[in-house]
């Protein structure tokens, strides 16, 4: 058994060396005494901060009013900045009225598990809007505000390089303040002659990490044109990670790290690694569809082609053969007789008026004036008539709809969408009869739904290569307006798409508005 | 009329196309409409009643993209079964493999349908003479495919083809490496070759290319 004495020496030996600090003032917040933990926190002070002793103030108070709650719930972790250290300190006052007058609190550092909380809630809302379609300037911007955001990082830069890999292009930027003329000023840097560490970045595809980096920067003349903007916000270490996709550099994520005690650690950099790779995905991403757009772009203008050749080029073939033929009789004879030349010209008024028709078809096709006469509904009958008449499918159209405003940027996405199902019907479905329809559904009728289904051989996986393209390409063209494309289908059993945008008045704010 | 005028077999899955084309044969002095046909199948048919009969065409004007049996088959299997007749392309379609794909099975001339009509008389006619008459563009086109010799995706070994493809299609390095079959550091080695071989520098300006090369099933 100890002795009392004994009880009281082990009990003030732990209480000293314990690993959470403890730290005891008087009601004008002069430190009486503090234990190791404490000291390690608040350093040699004669006072405690005021916001810690707002703190224990707050719970004299709030224990007061209600007694029995010892008040040792911790709140919100108070940040102490002292010089270049800045600390997270969870405070949990003692409540106890033998203390008085004399006061007592708890204190924890959480610096660290802070930062590693808000980290991976920075990389879980960064994956958020990478997910999220939009345009890649707006995603690139949020992923780096992200960073910003998260702490210890005091601006961030997204450049991207061209194919040689010295010519910088901005993508996305956060913290500092004006960046219009960014890379024009360090265009300028490189052409006297300062040494970029982002392209040792990107050309070793390794991160580069520079403590006091900032300092170097400004001391340099070559550095000239961009010490203004490099001076705010004040940063003082470089971190470049590069953007890495499928193995080859795209890019790189310049961190500027606010002044620290420590260069940055490896937590630091696997942090900003992390978000690397959520601006790499966003990247290849945007160049995959970029991609998709422009096979739509080259497959409509050879389906027109093709569609030329097969009608319009031949029609207009015959009608010049059998023009010739007409002035080379009438040369050859002098006179053609009137059943010859009613022969003739029967069959180039027939072969016009198909020429025209056809004609007619492919620029309802192409539509270069919008829809804005015909409208949407109208616009898809026409075209779902037209396949059918060229393909000799059996078409059905129907609408509960008759006429919708759209947003003409709007209303040519869908029908973009339309035609590239009807497309991929006839090129992969080996359909006889195909359906469309057009309808308003869910809450308030606000969606728009258009259906088309077909009774062909449904998908086989894996999908046809052209039509994995597609279907991003109209999965790209739904989600700009907030609404989806989905695919139902089983192999032998037909083939249901459905597009669903939400109607105007609630449409989402067009593309590139949105954060 | 001249006294044996050159006998002209149509072949066109094109109805208006045949009509016109007997129209303007028929007010041609030296050239006489010989019978016609909507595809290669049934124009190899015809010719060979015709030529039971011992009236096979001197020359038969030939369209190349058709159902059943195309053009180009078509060509071979009447230079084969009748060497008398001379086979003339009248297509709307100039590429150069095309043209090479005719001439290597015996075509004799290669038109296209924006030609005038006096030309299309002349190819019969330099046919018949045992001359070869090609469009002025076509016989460009060609001239110059001669000049720089193979290149771009012809330079590409059977495997880098493959991958040139799946490039189009818009895969990944894993995605192509898990459709071959080999390891994905493979894979990107194969990329890159293909990428220095087109002389690229990006996969996307390779996915162009590929797209516009029509290598991508379901991009024509």
């Amino acid at each position: 058994m100890l002795t009392v004495l004994e009880q009281d020496e082990l009990f003030h030996r732990l209480a000293v060396s314990a690993p959470v600090g403890l730290v005891v003032v008087d009601a004008d917040g002069a430190v009486r005494l503090r234990n190791d933990g404490a000291a390690r926190i608040l350093g040699d002070v004669d006072r405690l901060p005021a916001a810690l002793m707002a703190v224990i103030e707050r719970d004299a108070i709030s224990a007061a009013g209600e007694p029995g709650d010892g008040g040792a719930a911790a709140g919100e972790p108070v940040v102490l900045v002292q010089g270049l250290r800045r600390l997270e300190v969870e405070c949990r006052p003692v409540s106890a009225p033998w203390l008085a007058p004399l006061r007592a609190a708890w204190l924890t550092d959480v610096t660290r598990a802070r930062v590693v909380q808000r980290r991976l809630a920075a990389i879980a809302r960064a994956s958020s809007s990478v997910a999220a379609v939009g345009n890649l300037a707006a995603t690139v911007d949020a992923v780096a505000a992200e960073v910003v955001r998260a702490d210890q990082i005091a601006a961030v830069q997204v450049v991207t390089l061209d194919d040689t890999g010295t010519r910088v292009r901005l993508l996305g930027t956060a913290g500092f303040r004006d960046t219009t003329d960014f890379i024009l000023r360090l265009q300028r840097c490189q052409q006297l002659g300062a040494e970029l560490k982002m392209l040792s970045a990107a050309a070793t595809g390794k991160v580069v990490a520079i403590a006091h980096r900032k300092p170097q920067v400004l001391a340099d003349p070559r550095w000239e044109p961009l010490h203004e903007i490099m001076d705010q916000p004040d940063w003082d270490s470089y971190v470049g990670v590069p953007l890495i996709v499928d193995g080859r550099t795209v890019g790189v994520l310049n961190a500027f790290c606010t002044p620290q005690e420590q260069p940055p650690t490896p937590e630091d950099i696997a942090f900003l690694v992390a978000m690397a790779e959520q601006v790499a995905l966003a990247v290849d991403r945007a160049e995959l569809v970029s991609v998709a757009a422009m096979q739509a772009r080259r497959e409509e203008r050879h389906r027109v082609a093709a569609d030329l050749h097969d009608s319009v080029v031949q029609q207009v073939f015959s009608i010049k053969m059998r023009a010739e033929a007409l002035r080379l009789g009438i040369v050859r004879d002098g006179e053609v007789s009137p059943e010859c030349l009613s022969v003739h010209v029967d069959a180039l008024v027939s072969s016009s008026r198909l020429a025209l028709d056809d004609l007619r078809a492919l620029i309802l096709e192409l539509r270069p004036g919008g829809l804005a006469e015909a409208g949407f509904t109208a616009s898809v009958r026409a075209s779902v008539e037209a396949l059918g008449a060229r393909t000799g499918m059996a078409v059905t159209f129907h609408s509960e709809l008759e006429f919708v405003a759209l947003p003409p940027a709007l209303e040519d996405d869908l029908y973009r969408i339309v035609q590239e199902a009807l497309h991929n019907v006839v090129k992969h479905a080996e359909a006889t009869t195909v359906e469309v329809s057009i309808a308003a559904r869910g809450f308030d009728n606000g969606l728009l739904v258009v259906d088309i289904t077909d009774d062909g051989v449904g998908f086989r996986r894996p999908s046809p290569p052209g039509h994995t393209l597609g279907m991003l390409s109209m999965r790209e063209r739904a989600q700009r307006w907030g609404g989806s494309v989905v695919l139902r289908s089983r192999s032998g059993q037909g083939g249901h798409l459905r597009v669903t945008v939400p109607l105007p008045t609630r449409a989402a704010p067009p593309p590139g508005d949105g954060p | 009329m001249t006294d044996n005028p050159i006998g002209v077999f149509i072949v066109d899955d094109h109805a208006v196309v045949r009509s016109g084309l007997a129209a303007y044969i028929a007010v041609i002095d030296d050239l006489a409409f010989a019978g016609e046909a909507a595809d290669g199948e049934e124009a190899v048919r015809r010719l060979a009643e015709l030529a039971a009969r011992d009236s096979l065409p001197d020359v038969v004007l030939m369209d190349l993209v058709m159902p059943n049996t195309n053009g180009i088959e078509a060509t071979a299997q009447i230079v084969e079964r009748f060497p008398t007749c001379r086979v003339v392309i009248l297509t709307s379609f100039g590429e150069v493999e095309r043209v090479n794909a005719a001439l290597r099975n015996g075509a004799v001339g290669y038109l296209l349908k924006d030609a005038e009509a006096a030309e299309v008389a002349a190819a019969i006619r330099a046919a018949v003479r045992g001359e070869v008459h090609l469009d002025s563009e076509v016989a460009r086109r060609l001239t110059q495919d001669l000049r720089t010799g193979p290149a771009g995706p012809a330079l590409l070994t059977p495997r880098e083809r493959q991958i040139f493809v799946l490039l189009g299609e818009g895969r990944s390095n894993r995605e192509i490496a898990n459709i071959l079959v080999i390891s994905e550091r493979t894979a990107r080695t194969h990329v890159s070759s293909v990428l220095s071989k087109l002389n690229l520098t990006s996969r996307t300006q390779a996915a162009l290319m590929a797209v516009r090369e029509g290598l991508v099933p379901g991009s024509r």
